[in-house]
């Protein structure tokens, strides 16, 4: 085991180890000082330039304690701090220097004074963030606007902000060995199962790495089947739709410097779902969680069900159908693989580009991109109308998945079916559909099947909230994820 | 987490495997012809519902001694058991593999060579074939509905087709006799004779002692399926263009068609939702034959068993083919040695666990 170096109550050694561990880093504050009314004590302060606010300043904690130092004799100081006279909140003491070297580099004010074997903790304002903005990727047109920064500490208190319990328990983690990345473990201790977050915490002891700079990289650290197209780990950016998550018993990973906070355990079902299908009425809900699945299957099948379609089986269309099919493709020189194959790439190019570029110029580049492109290919006679609607409309199916790295696997699936559908026909798309139902009914997420709530239901789990969701007053239980002896959730109370 | 754990699978699980695993087959394969027909065919199902409940009930008993072939046989005669099975599910699945063979070039894909459409097909089916008996069942859970469903509304579009006077043929007098009732009441017994491998399996079910229900129950729908696709077909042909299909249920929906024009056909949609159900069978048959396998204590089947299967599908190089091999095979052969090792089974675990009490001394 690593040997620790305890805070020595002589200061100059305490500084001397900060400043060979802080050599040539000119965002480090080191700042020596004389405090006490009369006879003046050496005191330290390190801390990270941006991340504590001046020192001088009233308002700030340090600045009150070291103004409180001027007019105190020395043994008060040591008295003041033991006790923690000031009254502040966050203030931990420390018996180590490498702890101290920590609470330093994650945004703290580290104090130092002679004569005392303790370092003292004192937050600071903490590392430069965004402010609590909106949610961009999950749009809801009912229910809170706010989403997650890249704060882990604004994320937490955002969630805590919608459960006010203490059996709501956030526990941190320290993964990378360089980065020092702070990651919360955020759960309800009698809804979790003990099971689940004993696995969560062996898997993230799991790993020993250089850096974790979003949660992204620790789901790929910690995921079972590394070769699956499909997200094993959920990500949200609304604090209300974790707070949702927590009570039904899963848990939330909340990774520093990433808005995104990770949910487990994740099933198929649960990525077709939004927050707002809790808000709104059931009726609305189950139509559009229909629609969703349709959006599924649209996105993936639809260029390999035509292109079977229109090469292999032409008699399955009514004749006027395919006969304007072939009306369409007329003077288009490719065959109908590589026609849609040209465009499916044009529209994955004209989405990449209008990500990466900035602002309203990103959608512009969609827009004009695919008018200008779609509508030259077809007088250039690059390809068929008929192509082009059908890339729009599997475009639009993986637009609807209301999850991104969701929709991810469905679009590169597309092009498996596009190849099975052109070469093999309707007996390609049985192939295909095949292994993608045996690859998904093997996945788990944490124990619990992938295919939820689809497979063996237990009596007592969540019914009424799959494709179609039951009114809100009959949604009694829990989904699965919760312990069995909790799994009620709604009770009604006899008004008389 | 009080599902995943246990590496079992529901009733509900076990019961839609049946189900998806011989639906296409027995429509495909055991209507027409050259298995069941008419009223003869008719009452063999109703017969068969009596005698596969009794023999579901004597199948469920014997599951404790298949557990392990060699402990309950003895190390020769239990690896010869394990073969025998093991030889009944590579040779159904070259079958199978056959009929895909032979349907999909003809009916889906002129000009694409059968060896490589059943090449796909092994290669797809074999993928993770070794891998746990809950991915089985959730496979067959989440898509049985879509499957069964496809099929029974494909069945009930077909019977609009059908006219009353072409059903009247149902009854024509060699529509039916006693001889041949008896002949496909074996036939349908023999189809079902997939069951067979239920001793082998029902150490993964949860509360095995009363999967009966789920395994009647599919018993019950299967035969309410294979008996609606026996009126339906000699109403939608007439007896003799019926009699003239090699596989009659192919052709069945041809000419349906549904209001709103969106589709002229459905044959296509109809052969996809068979195709599935063979594909599952074809794989269950790899993932049961590495079963048993496990359980006679031989090696792992996991690399050459869809190999074989293959090669065994494969006409014209054997100077037979799998669709004249396999009935016979089925009937006179693994049908009757079955049965026969079952029964041996019984009296073996009868008496091993008599003497085990009386060493013990247990009262019995």
């Amino acid at each position: 085991m690593e040997q620790k170096t305890p805070v020595s109550e002589k200061i100059w050694m305490n500084e001397s180890y900060i400043r060979k561990k802080c050599e040539n880093c000119a965002d480090i504050i080191i700042r020596p000082m004389k405090l006490g009314e009369e006879e003046k004590v050496s005191c330290l302060a390190v801390y990270i330039e941006v991340a504590v606010s001046n020192m001088m300043l009233e308002d700030s904690v340090i600045g009150k304690l070291i103004n409180h130092f001027w007019e105190v004799s020395p043994g008060e100081m040591k008295e003041f701090l033991e006790n923690n006279s000031l009254g502040i909140s966050d203030v931990k003491e420390l018996a180590t220097m490498e702890e101290a070297m920590d609470a330093m580099l994650a945004g703290n004010a580290v104090f130092f004074m002679h004569g005392y074997d303790r370092a003292i903790k004192i937050a600071g304002k903490g590392y430069p963030a965004m402010p609590v903005s909106k949610a961009e990727t999950e749009k809801v047109l009912r229910g809170s606007k706010e989403g997650f920064n890249d704060s882990v500490k604004i994320n937490s208190a955002l969630i805590r902000k919608r459960i006010k319990d203490t059996r709501m328990k956030v526990e941190e983690h320290t993964l990378g060995v360089r980065s020092n990345t702070m990651v919360q473990l955020l759960f309800i201790e009698d809804l979790a199962s003990p099971e689940l977050l004993a696995d969560i915490r062996s898997r993230l002891n799991s790993f020993e790495i250089d850096g974790v700079l979003d949660s992204g990289m620790i789901e790929q650290l910690t995921e079972e089947v590394w070769y699956s197209p499909f997200p094993q780990f959920q990500t949200t950016e609304r604090p209300d739709r974790a707070a949702m998550e927590l009570l039904n018993g899963r848990v939330v990973l909340l990774c520093d410097n990433s808005p995104a906070a990770l949910l487990l355990p994740t099933t198929f079902h649960s990525f077709l779902q939004t927050s707002e299908d809790k808000y709104n009425r059931f009726e609305i809900v189950s139509f559009l969680r229909a629609l969703r699945y349709l959006a599924v299957v649209t996105a993936t099948l639809f260029p390999g069900l035509y292109l079977a379609v229109i090469r292999f089986h032409t008699q399955v269309l009514p004749a006027n159908l395919i006969l304007s099919f072939a009306q369409a493709r007329e003077g288009v020189p490719f065959s109908s693989i590589v026609e849609l194959i040209f465009l499916e790439l044009s529209f994955e190019l004209i989405r990449e580009a209008g990500v990466r570029i900035p602002g309203a110029l990103g959608n512009a580049i969609g827009i004009v991109g695919g008018l200008i492109i779609g509508d030259a290919a077809v007088s250039a006679n690059l390809v068929s109308p008929i192509v082009v609607m059908i890339v729009a409309l599997t475009a639009l199916g993986s637009l609807a998945i209301p999850n991104e790295e969701f929709s991810a696997p469905f679009r590169l699936l597309k092009y498996l079916f596009l190849f099975l559908g052109g070469f093999l026909g309707i007996y390609g798309i049985v192939l295909g559909i095949y292994l993608v139902a045996a690859h998904l009914a093997g996945l788990l997420s944490f124990h619990i099947p992938y295919l939820m709530p689809f497979v063996k239901r237990s009596p007592m789990s969540g019914q009424g909230d799959g494709i179609f969701r039951m009114p809100f007053l009959q949604m009694v239980n829990r989904p699965v994820f919760a312990r069995d002896k909790e799994r009620v959730r709604l009770k009604r109370r006899q008004v008389k | 987490m009080n599902f995943a754990e246990n590496n079992r699978i529901s009733h509900r699980q076990l019961r839609r495997q049946i189900q998806l695993a011989l639906a296409g087959p027995f429509l495909l394969c055991l209507v027409g012809n050259q298995g069941i027909f008419g009223l003869s065919g008719l009452a063999g199902t109703v017969v068969n519902l009596l005698i596969l409940g009794i023999y579901t009930i004597f199948l469920i008993r014997l599951s404790d001694s298949y557990t392990d072939l060699v402990k309950t046989f003895g190390s020769f005669r239990g690896r010869m058991a394990g073969l025998l099975y093991v030889a009944y599910t590579i040779l159904t699945a070259s079958y199978l593999l056959w009929v895909i063979g032979k349907v999909v070039p003809e009916s889906l894909l002129l000009g694409v060579p059968a060896w490589m459409v059943s090449l796909l097909a092994a290669l797809v089916t074999s993928l993770g074939s070794h891998m746990g008996m809950q991915k089985r069942g959730r496979m067959a859970e989440v898509t049985c509905g879509i499957v069964l469903g496809g099929v029974l509304l494909l069945l009930v579009l077909g019977a609009f087709q059908g006219s009353a006077d072409y059903l009247k043929e149902i009854t024509a007098p060699d529509a039916f006799s006693w001889k041949e009732t008896g002949r496909q009441t074996y036939y349908v017994f023999a189809g079902f004779f997939g069951l067979s491998l239920l001793p082998f399996l029902l150490k993964d079910v949860e509360r095995p002692q009363s999967a009966g229900r789920a395994v009647f129950f599919s018993i019950a729908l299967l035969d309410f399926i294979l008996g609606a696709a026996l009126l339906i077909l000699p109403a939608v042909f007439g007896w003799d263009r019926m009699m003239a299909e090699t596989y009659p249920i192919l052709p069945m929906l041809a000419g349906a068609n549904l209001p709103g024009d969106v589709l002229s056909r459905f044959d296509v949609i109809w052969l996809a939702f068979l195709l599935y159900s063979l594909l599952f069978a074809v794989g269950s048959m790899f993932y049961y034959g590495n079963r048993i396998l496990e359980s006679a204590h031989l090696f792992s089947g996991r690399f050459w068993m869809w190999i074989l299967a293959w090669i065994l599908s494969l006409e014209g190089i054997w100077g037979w083919n799998m669709g004249e091999v396999y009935f016979p095979a089925l009937l006179y052969g693994f049908v009757p040695l079955g049965l026969l090792s079952q029964v041996a089974a019984g009296f073996l675990y009868k008496r091993r666990r008599t003497k085990k009490r009386e060493k013990t001394g247990e009262s019995i």
